[in-house]
């Protein structure tokens, strides 16, 4: 028995003896938690610079604890690996990427060589697929400069941002391994956020915004949409985008200003041919509450709440026609991803289509369909003069 | 003391004067004459006075001895053996190296000129403790009485509780100069026969010149004498003691030892103090499962906590790394180190804290911990994380309920500690691996260590984790060797 156990005890021994194990310790002491990069790409001068946002222990004086310093870094290079490497050259500290939560691409790159920022991103093992890809207006670079509102670090900002955007729906993120699934598909288009700096007066200098989204067909950025389209984007998109997500909608109710809180609660999208074209429909179904009126209007009527949820359902319907309208006739990108719904459902005359789907795409027919419930009329239910 | 095996003179006053020899220069030795009316030499006692109760020999024997010589008929010796005989028990002795032994268990012993023996009768007058509280299995319902060093009144406590003739009880005596008396119980019936005899087997082969503490026997009985995890159970707890017999365990009290070894035990036994049979399942079952986790604490906290921050700072939640950092900013030392500098200075505090006298030992404990984890972190010597990680570990050491499995925990986390430095997860695994091996093929008096962890059928199988209310339970009353069922 004791032989055995003895004999047992070799085994981490000789593990230990297998190369590449001790040297792989990192002391937290020495590092340096990249939090946010920034890719940028000069197309004419064929350069990439990679910025990046870490942040470093720093010893606290005598009796007192040591704080986190920032640090923003920024290296060139001919391709994204060795501009990542000569930033080694300015750092200190040894950089750990794995707490990595945000790429941010710069609008020149991600027009001209998203390809090879993607091929970068999904080959590396230190960068996180969970990690956001937000597309910059402007240079990447400068979003990583740019002061930040709340005071907080970045990093920290943007999460901030990004779990805010349930309770407004005019931005998104999309993290890295949806782009990477999305982004071989030849078809269909895909979004994802958009930073960009405006000039805030308080603040003396420039802050950060994360709003809109950036359109990418064929692996490349086709432009961008903004407000009311992104928010047709969540509701019609993955049921993980509108099903914690609630927005506002304002409509005229005779003369009354009514603001109702909708959150989505079903979601259907069929897609069929009749007679050879595509069409495409889609039911939602909402539940409002009231959240503001300017005056009184008789509540306690249930035939009042059911005109209301037919207007609701109605501006609902009109501003998904729009922003449909928009995607089909004006950015022609497939973002909602139709063709893979097509060529999943209908696979025979998705092959007849198939080679003409830019021409077609356009043309498909979007039937809307929205039916909105008045569940809560608020604390109050009659508003007095 | 040496004594060879040889008869007795018919001459009391030859038997005496050898006995004297035998203990010369020793002043405890009392002989004594009964009465002038005897004559020289006819009969006398010879006791060690301070084993025996004088008074009561006096006033109970001798007195009435007196008294009976006073009497016209009968014959001399009769009269004397008489009156010993209405004191007590009286026990014959015609070997000469059993008088000697005989007065060490607090004995006087009667020579009768004529008789070729002496007769014994047995008169303890030593003090010993009183029945008390126990000390280390403390608990909130169950009984509160304990061993204590006195065998016989240990004894006294299990028969009180298991008033059955199954009880069997062999008495051995060990320790060819201490002379210590070490009883084997179990009940018939329930405990398996080989294990019954192979224990009866060690015991009676045992030797060894001075036998003070059950852990000699310990050594002797248990299967692998180089691991690290005790393969003997051991209570100061009489009702844990009767809990398993009748599950059909063997329990071995010695002498002098407030202490009863249990064998054969399971580790998962070492786990379950007697209070959970106290408790009302849930919290019984809520307890065990913190108990559980504790475990894992103790013996992986800070090897974790060295593998995650030296390798796998991906493991780390963002917010907590960065905790992480703000603390370590600026330390000198490895977290390995720091965690052995802590790990050590923990260890050396609680041992510090046991050999102190109880007065002051609680106080300086606590007060040394405070001080040299609040200075050494004030100092940047350490980080703070370090710190709670090690306390969080010695403190979920401390809910071990066998002192035993938590000093072999405490043990092998240094090893674990090394491996995690070296190797990180991967290390720490194997090391668990090794460990898990090591269990799997250690016995205890035969049975298998981890033994009903895999057993027949899911109750059993259950009840190794959890404690099933009375209605799920097995029933108690099976004749069959049950020593695996280790859960009432």
């Amino acid at each position: 028995m004791t032989k055995t156990f003895l004999s047992a005890l070799w085994v981490p021994l000789l593990a230990f003896a297998m190369a590449g194990c001790s040297p792989d310790t990192t002391e937290i002491g020495d590092i340096a938690l990249v939090t946010a990069i920034g890719i940028d790409y000069d197309k004419e001068n064929h350069q990439f610079t990679f910025s990046s946002y870490s942040i470093m222990p720093m010893a606290g004086g005598a009796d007192q604890p040591g704080r986190l310093s920032q640090w923003v870094a920024r290296s060139n290079g001919g391709s994204i690996l060795e501009s990542a490497r000569n930033l080694k050259s300015q750092a200190g500290k040894t950089l750990i990427w794995v707490h990595n939560k945000f790429i941010i691409v710069g609008e020149e790159a991600a027009r001209h060589s998203f390809s090879e920022i993607m091929d970068f991103l999904t080959r590396n093992r230190q960068i996180r697929m969970s990690s956001y890809l937000i597309v910059s207006e402007g240079k990447a670079a400068d979003q990583l400069r740019a002061k930040v509102g709340t005071g907080d670090m970045l990093s920290n900002d943007l999460l901030g941002k990004i779990r805010n955007e349930n309770a407004w729906g005019k931005n998104v993120a999309i993290p890295l391994h949806d782009i990477a699934d999305r982004y071989g598909s030849p078809d269909r288009g895909f979004i994802t956020g958009k930073i960009k700096t405006v000039f805030d007066g308080d603040m003396q200098g420039q802050k950060a915004e994360l709003k809109g989204a950036a359109v990418f067909n064929r692996g490349r950025l086709a432009g961008w949409i903004e407000g009311d389209d992104v928010l047709v984007y969540r509701l019609l998109s993955d049921k993980q985008l509108w099903n914690s997500l609630e927005f506002d909608k304002t409509v005229r109710y005779e003369r009354a200003a009514m603001t109702f809180l909708v959150r989505e609660s079903k979601h259907s999208v069929r897609t069929s041919f009749r007679r050879g074209v595509p069409v495409v429909d889609i039911y939602l179904k909402f539940s409002a509450s009231i959240g503001e009126i300017d005056r009184t209007l008789p509540l306690q009527d249930p035939s009042v709440i059911k005109q209301m949820e037919r207007l609701v359902s109605k501006e609902l319907e009109k501003m998904m026609d729009t922003s449909l309208h928009h995607y089909q006739r004006e950015v022609k990108v497939d973002i909602l991803g139709w063709a893979d719904l097509f060529a999943a459902h209908h696979p025979r005359q998705w092959e007849k289509i198939k080679a003409d789907w830019s021409t077609v795409y356009p043309a498909v027919k979007a039937n809307v369909t929205v039916d909105v419930k008045i569940e809560k009329l608020g604390l109050i239910r009659v508003l007095k003069d | 003391m040496q004594q060879q095996a040889r008869p007795l003179h018919r001459s009391s006053a030859a038997n005496i004067q050898a006995l004297q020899e035998t203990f010369s220069d020793n002043a405890s030795f009392v002989t004594r004459d009964l009465s002038c009316r005897t004559g020289p030499d006819r009969a006398a006692f010879a006791y060690l006075d301070v084993l025996v109760d004088e008074k009561l020999l006096h006033q109970n024997v001798i007195r009435k001895m007196n008294e009976d010589l006073e009497l016209p008929y009968d014959q001399f010796d009769l009269k004397v053996l008489g009156s010993l005989y209405s004191a007590g028990k009286v026990e014959v002795i015609d070997d000469w190296s059993a008088v000697p032994e005989f007065l060490y268990q607090a004995g006087a012993v009667l020579f009768v000129d004529g008789h070729p023996c002496v007769y014994g009768i047995l008169m303890p007058g030593y003090d010993t403790r009183s029945i008390g509280e126990p000390k280390i299995e403390v608990n909130v319902r169950g009984p509160r009485d304990s061993f204590i060093e006195d065998h016989d009144k240990n004894l006294s406590m299990i028969y009180r509780r298991l008033k059955t003739s199954d009880l069997k009880s062999l008495s051995y005596i060990i320790g060819t100069q201490s002379r210590t008396k070490v009883t084997l119980l179990y009940m018939e019936g329930k405990m398996d026969r080989e294990l019954a005899a192979k224990l009866r087997r060690k015991l009676a082969d045992f030797q060894c010149d001075v036998l003070l503490a059950n852990t000699q026997i310990e050594e002797l009985i248990q299967d692998s004498a180089y691991s690290p995890f005790p393969q003997i159970a051991n209570t100061e707890r009489p009702d844990r003691v009767v809990t398993s017999l009748s599950r059909g365990k063997a329990v071995i009290l010695t002498d002098g030892t407030p202490i009863a070894l249990i064998a054969p035990t399971t580790f998962f036994e070492m786990l379950h103090p007697s209070e959970d049979m106290y408790e009302r399942f849930h919290f019984a079952n809520f307890i065990r499962i913190i108990r559980t986790i504790t475990l894992f604490i103790s013996l992986f906290g800070p090897s974790l906590y060295i593998a995650l921050t030296t390798f796998h700072l991906e493991m780390i939640p963002t917010p907590l790394m960065m905790a992480f950092l703000t603390s370590k900013a600026g330390i000198p030392f490895p977290t390995f180190v720091e965690a052995l500098i802590m790990e050590t200075a923990f260890e050396i505090l609680r041992e510090a804290s046991l050999r102190l006298p109880k007065v002051v030992g609680q106080s300086v404990s606590i007060v040394g911990a405070l001080i040299i984890g609040e200075a050494a972190v004030q100092s940047g010597i350490v980080s703070r994380p370090v710190v709670i990680v090690v306390a969080m570990t010695g403190i979920s050491s401390f809910t071990i309920p066998s002192f035993g499995t938590a000093l072999s925990i405490r043990l092998l986390r240094f090893p674990l500690m090394l491996l995690a430095s070296y190797a990180g997860v991967l290390g720490m695994a194997l090391g668990f691996l090794v460990l898990l091996l090591h269990l799997c093929s250690l016995h205890s008096i035969g049975v298998p260590y981890l033994n009903p962890i895999s057993a027949d059928g899911w109750k059993k199988t259950l009840q190794n984790y959890v404690r099933l209310p009375a209605r799920l339970r097995n029933g108690t009353g099976s004749r069959e060797p049950d020593y695996d069922k280790n859960i009432p």
